[in-house]
């Protein structure tokens, strides 16, 4: 009984984070923010402005509502082409300017607000529960069941869903999606005003205690998939009632908190993706730095440092300290969410692990300072590893949500454990490396020096990742997780190993901060430090190795903030506002951060001087590049296998999208698939390429049965295939996007590029796919700097430098005119009859597959419903009835005389 | 040109920021200067963050220098406040530390400050003597550069143990917040009632935790008839909550830092009884001299501010405690003199028990902790009511 009247208090708190998922899309992290925000208004209305309840309440829950009005136009609607990530943090951003913006108008201690309801208690069950808590659970009841019904039978209602799934197909409707998007905003930040008011008599009131109180709230919201109401009411009971049968029979401390992060474990366990799916749209994320070493600046900005370590006093260099400190944490993020795109809200707890397992190494004298970082360090590698198997199957809010919880729970279950860290006292002997004092108390200038070394190693180490394979699998994966898979990388290992480095980076991070003072304190490692590390990682630039160095300084003890203690008492205390504000900033105009920014500048600045001496600076061409053309016309062929797929059968939610579909395509066949839309086509080559589940049936490939393959396996196989949409890797040059398709695909180039990534020259056959292709004059370009008919031939010429067997084109001519439609026929003619390649092409241009393929099947309604040569499919009935329509309307079609010529031309 | 201007804009600011840095540590408000005739001391303390904020403990330090100085300063010379917040951030607190030793402050003073771990051995390295400073840590217990004026969360929790068996409690139940840097607030507590006769059992709870019923049910169905908060400063009240809804007639007790006045009149009725122990008097201590004194200076020289909870008063005390330091240093005022001066001074600040630096330990765990005597306080329609104004010392055998 007790624990459902602490689930009801989740449950008020998750209904409106809920209302907000559902209406516009986005999970939103300042919900609990927003609750108290409403909760200090109450309280002033009622204790210094007089106002009575009766008015202080609906003014409280309205003002509440205006700020999410707020949210909505000045932040999420600018944003709402951008990245799911992009607004993730957005919410983050929002969170901190309103915690840090209340810390600085109230700053007294904890407020006791008067409570509205009754505060007598019943017994129930045994159970002494006090009234006011009955209340509340009965309010959540009800308003559980009026939201679902309001949401579910209301126009609007069906407009709000339309507005996150569809806001184009609502405006042709007349509604604006804005509009309705702005209303949900509005309704669920009242229902968090709601919370706030109703909580403040119970929680009492502090600037940060609410915040955290969205971890719980958003496990039950995640039990309802984030759009369900009752099932929202359902998980929070269960974790109230879960929290406090774990309070009553476990006496270890901290797992009533790890209660929410182990039911959002099970859930996402059970619930979770494979792969993104078809709908999931690839959109602009951060910029991300190409990892080339300058050796030259490198040098220069590394002796500069030892300079500065030397001359400033021993105040800076403490702030010198936490700041590189600081900054190898960010730099942790950069590899796991700036090149693989993962949202990790576990970064400061994954430092804290780091300097948990070296503290207690050094403590016990077991091992001496360097050695205990070292083994602190690698001691987080594998619980990045687990993390990252945890959250395999999660990605963007979900992933967030997950690490969240991670955090909150090694925050009770280690960071504030008496029996893992003491009752208070770590401390740890003074730092040594071979007898030489360096502890940060006598000699901080070492101390400074020796985290200087440590954070340039970790950016030399990052700078190889993203030049090397690995790097490249993870950019791949950030960008199109289904297009890495279809070209063999595994993106599986590739989460794995970036959530494993940014560990191993996190806990050297961590362990070097803790060493700077003689006794770690683990407090700091709380969950809401990795919320605003986040902050810092975005404001200095997420996907940039010296993007740390301008994020580290938003914090507390940084260069930046003792600069501004220097200047009066209360200037650094407007530091994490300000960082608040500027994250919100930067996502909204400069989304790359203050380091691409300054990068720019300097390109800028180089090209001006250079202008300026009367030359110009050259394009450098790289030399993998260079090496790559020089290799044109070299033949190649790749083994023959043989395709067969034989009574496919698929169907999506009880509906049948294909039914007993067969075919085959053998070494240097074409094999051309037609019909109308929603016939199946790309439903078939998904099954065939291991994109979506198949029902019944049998895919082999040179007699293999690949059927229970995943798609990146039966890419190493020998079976590729390109997308309707492209989906090419933006963030990587040309050049890059060939190389990840046909580089090697096993694991030791993980271990081995943060060390020194292999040079290695392009495969045969992705310089036979540069030849083939013409593509040498673009290895360097960017696919969104090239003609979207080029972009078209990158596309597959990707899938081709994989050195498939087979390859399944979808629609690979859609938007070619005439022309470029003929010349991708030759290409592709060339690839069947001189490479070898077996060839599944699906083309609504039917006069390019009738001219093209040696054999043709049609689909309709996700049957066969006729096979044969062009020529018999152009005359079959059911063909011409479901598809081609008579024969009239192709009398003056005038493809068919270049076709004929192009196909003499290869034939002879 | 536009993109020129924006690049010589940020040279600009970055060469100012470098300038700030390069300069002298001291050349600014938060640091103060070095003015011939002019004691330096620094006051490194929790004053402002966003997790817990403590206003009119700088302003009662600020006030009671304005006071001494008004009346012509020690021995002629004023006292320079540098006040340090340390921003709940133990990086920052040992920054504040390293500016202290690069200032080369006489004194340093610590009202409250949880991070002394990190700030002990830099002062203790430099030489700086922390004078009347509050018992945060268990290295200050035994740190030869520590002066202390009470005996922290260790003495507050034992005379609340002993305060509660004195009151005829059969067994305390207390709810204990885990958290790294807890002072074993729960031990000393059992150690005090031990004294008395009485077990204690102990609930855990999480620093976020949201419902004390169930933490409160589980000690009442063990037994407790006494209810102690062992927690953060914003959990208390919550406990108390709890208490009143639990259907159990639970005597309620905790340390008086654990309630600042605001707290207890918006709990009312619901504290009525409560036991309060601690080791110095509260603002509502109005017919105390030492109290009446500093309600007075708060009033003339930091009048926006209110006096509201034992920090306030903790921070005047401090500077009383600096002012009978510096009073009996002969010669030029360092921070050699100062020590040597602390370590044989008396204490009286009419705030806390007095007590002599050269007096033996009651505890031997902790030997500068040298005064271990408190007071109590029976909470009663939302105020606290001083049940005698003689301090308390605790027995043999702690």
């Amino acid at each position: 009984m007790l624990g459902l009247a602490t689930g009801s208090l989740y449950v008020l708190l998750a209904l409106g984070l809920v209302i907000i998922y559902r209406g516009s899309g986005v999970v939103n992290f300042a919900h609990g923010a927003i609750a108290m925000v409403a909760g200090f208004l109450y309280w002033y209305l009622t204790h210094d402005a007089g106002f009575p309840v009766w008015a202080a309440v609906p003014l409280s829950i309205v003002a509440a509502g205006c700020v999410g009005l707020l949210i909505h136009y000045g932040v999420m609607r600018p944003l709402r082409e951008a990245a799911a990530l992009t607004r993730i943090i957005a919410t983050l951003a929002v969170m901190i300017i309103l915690q840090e913006g209340m810390a600085l108008i109230y700053n007294g201690p904890a407020l006791v607000v008067a409570p509205q309801l009754p505060t007598g208690t019943v017994t129930l069950f045994g159970a002494a529960v006090g009234v006011d808590k009955l209340i509340i659970l009965g309010g959540v009841l009800v308003i559980s069941a009026l939201l679902g019904a309001f949401y579910r039978y209301t126009q609007f209602g069906r407009m709000s869903a339309a507005a996150t799934q569809n806001p184009q197909a609502l405006a042709g409707l007349g509604h604006s999606p804005s509009l309705v998007l702005g209303v949900n905003w509005f309704i669920g930040a009242a229902m968090a005003g709601a919370a706030g008011v109703m909580l403040a008599p119970i929680e009492n009131l502090s600037v940060t205690d609410y915040t955290l109180l969205v971890v719980p709230a958003l496990a039950a919201a995640v039990v309802g998939s984030l759009s369900s109401f009752p099932l929202a009411l359902a998980g929070g009971l269960v974790i109230g009632v879960a929290q406090s049968e774990v309070s009553r029979y476990v006496t270890a401390p901290g797992w009533t908190d790890a209660v929410p992060f182990l039911a959002m474990i099970i859930l996402l366990l059970l619930r979770g993706e494979r792969l993104t799916s078809r709908t999931q749209a690839s959109v602009r994320l951060p910029r991300i730095g190409t990892g080339r070493l300058r050796p030259g600046s490198i040098m220069v900005a590394f002796v500069l440092g030892v300079l500065v370590i030397e001359t400033v006093s021993a105040q800076w260099n403490g702030a010198i300290t936490t700041s590189l400190g600081t900054a190898l944490i960010v730099l942790s993020l950069v590899v796991v969410t700036g090149y693989s795109g993962q949202l990790s809200l576990a970064q400061f707890a994954m430092a804290g692990w780091g300097a948990w397992i070296a503290g207690l190494l050094a403590k016990s004298g077991a091992l001496p300072f360097l050695p205990a970082v070292l083994v602190g360090a690698a001691a987080t590698l594998p619980l990045g590893l687990v993390v990252g198997a945890i959250t395999l199957r999660s990605r963007g809010v979900n992933l967030a949500i997950v690490t969240l919880g991670l955090a909150v729970a090694l925050n009770s279950l280690v960071f504030n454990n008496p029996a893992s860290v003491g009752d208070g006292t770590f401390i740890i002997p003074e730092a040594k490396i071979g007898g030489l004092d360096v502890g940060s108390i006598v000699y901080p200038q070492r101390y400074s020096l020796v985290v200087l070394i440590a954070f340039t190693l970790a950016c030399l180490a990052v700078a190889n990742i993203r030049r090397g394979r690995s790097g490249r699998r993870l950019v791949a994966v950030r960008s199109n997780e289904r297009a890495a898979a279809s070209l063999g990388v595994s993106v599986k290992t590739a989460k794995l190993a970036a959530f494993g480095w940014s560990g191993l980076i996190a806990g050297l991070g961590g362990a070097l901060l803790a060493f700077q003072n003689p006794n770690i304190d683990f407090s700091s490692y709380d969950p809401l430090q990795s919320v605003n590390v986040i902050g810092d990682a975005v404001v200095g630039g997420i996907g940039l190795i010296t993007g740390p160095l301008a994020g580290s300084q938003l914090g507390p003890g940084s260069v930046v903030s003792t600069a501004l203690d220097n200047l009066g008492n209360s200037a650094s205390l407007y530091l994490p506002f300000a960082g608040g504000v500027l994250l919100a900033v930067t996502l909204l105009t400069q989304p790359d951060g203050i380091a691409a920014k300054l990068s720019e500048q300097a390109a800028f600045l180089s090209h001006h001087i250079a202008r300026l001496a009367g030359g110009h600076l050259p394009r450098i061409r790289s030399k993998a590049a260079s090496s790559a053309q020089d290799a044109s016309g070299t033949p190649h062929t790749v083994p023959p296998r043989e395709l067969s797929i034989d009574s496919l059968s698929v169907s999506f939610s009880g509906v049948k999208a294909l039914t007993n579909v067969g075919l085959t395509v053998g070494p240097g066949e074409i094999v051309g698939l037609i019909g109308p839309n929603g016939a199946g086509k790309t439903t078939l080559i998904d099954a065939a390429t291991g994109f979506i589940r198949t029902d019944r049936g049998r895919i082999t490939l040179a007699g293999e049965d690949i059927t229970r393959r995943t798609a990146s396996a039966r890419a190493r196989r020998g079976l590729a295939r390109s997308f309707q949409s492209l989906e090419l890797f933006d963030d990587l040059t040309v050049l890059d996007n060939l190389r990840t398709a046909s580089e090697p695909s096993n694991l030791g180039a993980y271990l081995t590029d943060a060390l020194w990534p292999a040079k290695r020259d392009l495969t045969v056959a992705a310089k036979a796919a540069v030849s083939e292709f013409r593509l040498a004059g673009y290895l360097d370009n960017r696919p969104s700097e090239l003609p979207y008919g080029v972009r078209r031939l990158v596309g597959i010429a990707r899938c081709v430098a994989a050195n498939p067997s087979v390859v399944a084109l979808d629609e690979p001519a859609a938007g070619l005119d005439s022309h470029e439609a003929a010349e991708l026929g030759v290409l592709l003619r060339n690839l069947a009859r001189e490479w070898g390649m077996g060839i599944l092409l699906v083309e609504h241009n039917v006069e390019l597959v009738l001219g093209l393929c040696d054999r043709v099947y049609a689909l309709d309604f996700g049957h066969v419903i006729a096979d044969g040569t062009p020529g018999e499919i152009r005359d079959d009935p059911a063909v011409v009835s479901a598809y081609l329509g008579t024969g009239d309307d192709h009398a003056d079609d005038d493809f068919h005389p270049h076709l004929a010529d192009t196909t003499a031309d290869t034939e002879s | 040109m536009r993109n020129t201007r924006r690049l010589l804009a940020a040279a600009g600011a970055l060469g100012m920021l470098a300038l700030t840095a390069c300069g002298p540590a001291s050349a600014s408000g938060s640091s103060g200067s070095a003015k011939s005739g002019e004691i330096n001391v620094m006051a490194i303390s929790v004053l402002q963050s966003s997790s817990l904020s403590f206003p009119d403990e700088s302003a009662a330090m600020q006030a009671n220098v304005d006071t001494i100085n008004a009346a012509g300063g020690i021995g002629g010379k004023k006292i320079n406040l540098i006040v340090c917040n340390d921003q709940f951030d133990p990086n920052v607190a040992a920054k504040c530390a390293r500016q202290a030793a690069s200032d080369d402050v006489a004194a340093v003073l610590e009202p409250f400050e949880p991070y002394t771990e990190q700030i002990d051995p830099i002062l203790q390295a430099a030489g700086i003597p922390m004078v009347y400073s509050e018992f945060s840590t268990t290295t200050d217990g035994s740190s030869p550069t520590a002066f202390l004026r009470d005996a922290g969360v260790p003495g507050g929790y034992a005379s609340l143990g002993l305060g509660l068996a004195k009151e005829g409690c059969k067994k305390i139940g207390a709810v204990v917040v885990q958290e790294s840097n807890n002072l074993l607030g729960e031990k000393w507590l059992a150690n005090g009632a031990k004294i008395g006769g009485v077990p204690v059992v102990q609930a855990p709870v999480t620093q976020d935790q949201a419902d004390f019923s169930s933490p409160v049910a589980k000690l009442a169905s063990q037994g407790a008839d006494c209810l102690v908060p062992d927690t953060l400063p914003q959990q208390g009240a919550k406990v108390v909550s709890a208490a009143a809804q639990s259907g159990h007639r639970l005597r309620l007790g905790a340390i008086s830092a654990e309630f600042a006045a605001p707290q207890l009149a918006a709990l009312g009725s619901a504290a009525n009884g409560m036991l309060l122990t601690g080791q110095n008097y509260q603002p509502s201590d109005t017919s105390v001299p030492a109290v009446k004194a500093v309600l007075d200076g708060m009033a003339k020289y930091s009048p926006k501010v209110p006096l509201q909870d034992n920090f306030g008063i903790g921070g005047w005390a401090s500077v009383t405690g600096l002012a009978e330091v510096l009073k009996s240093v002969h010669g030029p005022v360092t921070k050699d003199s100062v020590m040597q001066a602390a370590a044989k001074a008396s204490y009286d600040t009419g705030l806390y028990a007095s007590f002599s630096a050269s007096s033996p330990p009651p505890v031997s765990a902790f030997p500068r902790a040298k005064n271990w005597s408190y007071l109590t306080w029976t909470v009663q329609h939302g105020k606290p009511v001083l049940k005698s104004r003689r301090f308390i010392p605790v027995p043999a055998g702690l």
